[in-house]
């Protein structure tokens, strides 16, 4: 509820009352949820990255004096049925899982969001080129092309990193595509021509600003979805290979157990979802406030 | 003497912000009588859109009405249930906005929007409604009516849409009409079609109307009587022509001679203006608010308590300074000189 | 005002929006009436000068001023800035020439990026022209803000931080930050209150006086060009219909239709003066 909505006209003190919290710091002027979720992540991701030094055990420490041992004190989410400790093993699981997750989410958003934003500026011939090659890329059945690059180049996560980021632009691109046809309207956008601004400093310095907010927020969203999709491929044995620890892999070892030795697919599934709350409230919370802060 | 159509007294409205409370209007009153049309001016961030949503009680969170009253027909209609309020909303009183596309829903054709409106508010069956449907939409000038009823908002002019508003808003015949900035939005003779519609409505079925506006030129149009407002303060009220022709406010004059006038052509002086900006609602100074920019004020204008005082017959003012017509403000000339 | 070869030379500008075909008419190859929203428009503004447009939503006015700047192109015509031809010019040549003659638009709430802060904005301007006086950046933007009344301290405040009237001083200082010599108003004290409008038409008048600029000032509102042009051209769907001195136009109109359109005006209804 911006203050032009509250006064049905811009005010612009009070406009400047109601937004003092802008002047203070990007990090002070999210909304709760947006920074719970943005905790949440960094917890996890900082798990991942400090794994050698924070995991009590190696991720393949065989103890066979131990197996299938309950949580406890020595082993946080138990052992599996090798004896190895399923917390050391998460801890490297997100350290790889979100690895990849970041390489397969970030460079196709860049890649995207530029192509995109090219597309929408010039119009014309270049964009119908680009548009079409975009609705190809986005009509392909995307697990299927997963799927078909991992028969060729092999299990394992080369598979994933290569199959995604050929997809994942374009989504990207037709999000940035059709809020560039908006935005070149603008009046600022027509005064950067006035002002003798090349096309360059236009499409860079200008107008891809304006256009990376709903490509980041949806990156929360999709940062769940490569998640769930490496997992799932784990879970079929396309995905990461055994021994390296991957979540999906995790969760499927042990659902054989599932009764018996409930902690070795429960807890590593609960950092899963886990992980998917958080990207969420981040991705809801950077939304609203961008709704609020909205003027024009 | 049955009471006036309208009666706002110390009307308060305020925001919570991080910086505290912040005020959007205060203090404001002014009357409507039955088969009036008052006008209330006042720029960007005077107060005078909140005043007039504040007579429905459309002030969205994180605002509220934090005092006065407001009173239809003697009713307080602060006080009303959220039964009444919808009655009071759907038959005594009706509104108009400046954008009539965002309030015409795209997808819908105009007549059924107008005969739903007729359906939930007077119960009318589907057949009367569309008669009478019809029947509005050619009483407020829309030719052809029976074809146009078929078509969607975005298929009429920006002047017809404004036409088919008032028609929406005056289905069920309201007692008063709030008009907040109905003519912005449209060209010159669109407008004035507009306004002279209002007028007749006015005059017709003797319906009252506030009419909100930042543009003299349209309250001087069709009011009767105006109201002007600054920084969230009532500063000025009375007849029409009175307050043209010899305002008793420094906002007010100042205001009226900032106005261009075509008679200014090929002359060398410059427009007055009103020195500075509008007031900071977060920090509320004592004393009077338009005393930063007054060429009038004096060391008593810090500590004055803002109240409208009659200066005539129906004409009041806050301004304590009276009269300050003595002070002669000369128009300075167009290359900066001194005329 | 100077004497002497035109600044700006228009003569014969035309432009044709071609309209949307049906898909009847596309099989059938037929075309659509294009709309002539220029037609065979010619006018000329000297160094100092100000020149009011005038006219109705849909004359044309805002079309041929976009086409001055060549937003929108030109069908036919020439333009020429200072005696270079404007439609033939390409890249860093139109570039240049785009600085020349800066715009201003109507939209205060759009005209300014609104992830850039107003003194980052002013200084690229100065800084992608090579401006003298921007490679100091804090001295370059603080002049140019004094220069439209601005305070220094609003340089680091974002649009939505700003009143209308404020956005639109911006997108002035932005403006002249380049060093035009022609400034384009597009309708740009339309959206704002009344008395922000007058501050804002003493401040063009100021600028003249101070700069030597010309100004071409658009706008539909009669009064507001009778406050600031001295010569003013009146247009009607596409054409133009009159030109001359302010006073001449307003006070003696030749045309039916600028007669008209000063008939239309808003005249306040006071019974008492009737």
């Amino acid at each position: 509820m911006s203050a032009i909505d509250v006064f049905g006209e811009s005010s612009a003190p009070v406009t400047v009352a109601l937004e003092t919290r802008r002047r203070q710091g990007v990090l002070r002027r999210m909304p709760l949820e947006a920074k719970i979720g943005a905790a949440i992540l960094i917890v996890l991701f900082l798990a991942g990255v400090l794994a050698p030094v924070i995991a009590p055990y190696g991720q393949n420490q065989l103890d066979f004096a131990n197996i299938f041992s309950a949580p406890s004190g020595n082993h946080l989410f138990g052992t599996d049925g090798a004896g190895r400790d399923v917390f050391s093993r998460t801890l490297y699981a997100l350290r790889l899982d979100l690895g990849v997750v970041l390489a397969v989410t970030y460079p196709p958003l860049i890649v995207g969001v530029l192509v995109g934003a090219v597309a929408g500026y010039f119009g014309g011939l270049i964009d119908a080129v680009i548009a079409r090659i975009i609705d190809t890329m986005i009509a392909f059945p995307f697990m299927v092309l997963v799927i078909a690059v991992i028969a060729i180049v092999g299990p394992g996560i080369k598979g994933v990193l290569i199959g995604v980021p050929i997809v994942a632009w374009a989504l990207y691109a037709r999000l940035a595509r059709s809020e560039m046809l908006v935005l070149r309207e603008q009046q600022f956008m027509l005064a950067t021509i006035a002002l003798g601004y090349t096309r360059r400093r236009a499409i860079l310095r200008h107008a891809v600003p304006n256009l990376l907010r709903s490509s980041l927020i949806y990156s929360t969203l999709d940062m769940v979805v490569n998640l769930l999709l490496l997992a799932s491929l784990a879970y079929l044995g396309l995905g990461a290979q055994p021994p390296n620890a991957e979540l999906g892999s995790i969760i499927a070892d042990g659902q054989s157990t599932l009764l018996s030795a409930w902690w070795i697919a429960t807890l590593p599934g609960l950092v899963v979802v886990l992980f998917g709350v958080g990207a969420g409230l981040l991705g809801d919370g950077i939304s609203d406030g961008r709704l609020r802060g909205r003027l024009q | 003497m049955s009471p006036p159509l309208l009666r706002i007294e110390g009307l308060q409205v305020e925001f919570d912000t991080p910086h505290g409370q912040v005020a959007g209007v205060r203090d404001a009153g002014l009357v409507v009588e039955a088969g009036e049309i008052v006008g209330l001016v006042g720029e960007t961030g005077s107060g005078k859109t909140l005043a007039c949503r504040s007579v429905m009680r459309l002030i969205p969170y994180p605002g509220r009405i934090a005092a006065g009253r407001i009173e239809f027909e003697g009713r307080d209609v602060l006080r009303m249930s959220p039964r009444e309020l919808r009655e009071f909303r759907a038959h005594d009183v009706g509104m108009i906005y400046q954008d009539p596309f965002s309030s015409l829903n795209p997808v819908f054709r105009i007549g059924h929007q107008l005969t739903e409106t007729l359906r939930a508010n007077l119960g009318l069956g589907k057949a009367e409604a569309r008669a009478r449907a019809v029947a509005l939409l050619r009483d407020v000038g829309i030719p052809d009516p029976e074809r146009r009823a078929l078509s969607y908002p975005h298929e009429f002019s920006g002047g017809m849409r404004q036409r088919v508003m008032i028609a929406l808003a005056t289905a069920s015949n309201p007692r008063l009409l709030l008009a907040d900035e109905p003519t912005t939005a449209l060209d010159v003779t669109t407008q004035a079609q507009i306004l002279a519609l209002l007028k007749r409505l006015n005059s017709e079925h003797g319906m009252g109307v506030l009419l909100v506006s930042h543009d003299f030129g349209v309250i001087a149009q069709v009011c009767d009587r105006v109201a002007v407002m600054y920084g969230g303060h009532i500063v000025e009220t009375g007849p029409v022509e009175a307050i043209y022709t010899s305002a008793e406010h420094p906002y007010t004059c100042g205001l009226l001679e900032s106005i261009p006038r075509i008679e200014s052509a090929g002359q060398s002086t410059r427009l007055p203006v009103i020195d500075g900006v509008p007031p900071d609602p977060t920090e509320r100074l004592p004393g009077c608010v338009f005393k930063p920019r007054c060429p009038y004020a004096q060391p008593d204008c810090d500590t004055v308590t803002m109240a409208l005082e009659p200066v005539a017959p129906g004409h009041a003012t806050a301004c304590p300074v009276r009269p300050f017509r003595a002070a002669n403000r000369t128009r300075s000339s167009r290359t900066g000189a001194q005329v | 005002m100077s004497v002497g070869p035109p600044l700006l030379r228009v003569q014969g500008l035309r432009k044709d929006f071609g309209l949307r075909r049906t898909l009847a008419e596309r099989i059938s190859r037929t075309h659509a009436q294009p709309v002539r929203a220029v037609d065979d428009v010619s006018l000329e503004l000297r160094r100092g000068e100000i020149l009011g447009l005038a006219g109705e939503s849909g004359s044309g006015k805002t079309t041929l001023a976009r086409c001055i700047v060549r937003l929108v192109e030109p069908d036919a015509g020439t333009i020429e800035l200072g005696g270079t031809d404007v439609r033939k010019a390409r890249g860093k040549a139109l570039r240049e020439l785009r600085r020349r003659m800066q715009m201003v638009f109507q939209d205060p709430y759009s005209s300014l990026n609104p992830r850039m802060t107003v003194g980052a904005a002013i200084h690229e301007a100065g800084r992608v022209h090579g401006r003298p006086g921007s490679e100091n950046r804090e001295q370059f933007v603080r002049e140019s803000l004094e220069r439209v009344h601005l305070s220094a301290g609003l340089a680091k405040r974002r649009p939505r931080e700003l009143s209308g009237g404020q956005r639109q001083r911006v997108a002035i200082a932005r403006a002249l930050a380049v060093g035009p010599e022609l400034l384009i108003a597009d309708e740009a004290v339309s959206a704002l209150d009344v008395s922000v409008q007058a501050q804002l038409l003493n401040l063009f008048l100021d600028l003249r006086e101070q700069l030597d600029i010309a100004i071409l000032f658009v706008a539909h509102q009669l009064a507001v060009l009778a406050e600031v042009a001295d010569r003013v051209a009146i247009m009607n769907r596409g054409r133009l219909v009159e030109t001359g001195e302010a006073r001449a136009v307003f006070g003696e109109p030749k045309d039916d239709y600028t007669k008209a359109l000063l008939a239309a005006h808003p005249h306040p209804r006071l019974s008492s003066a009737a």
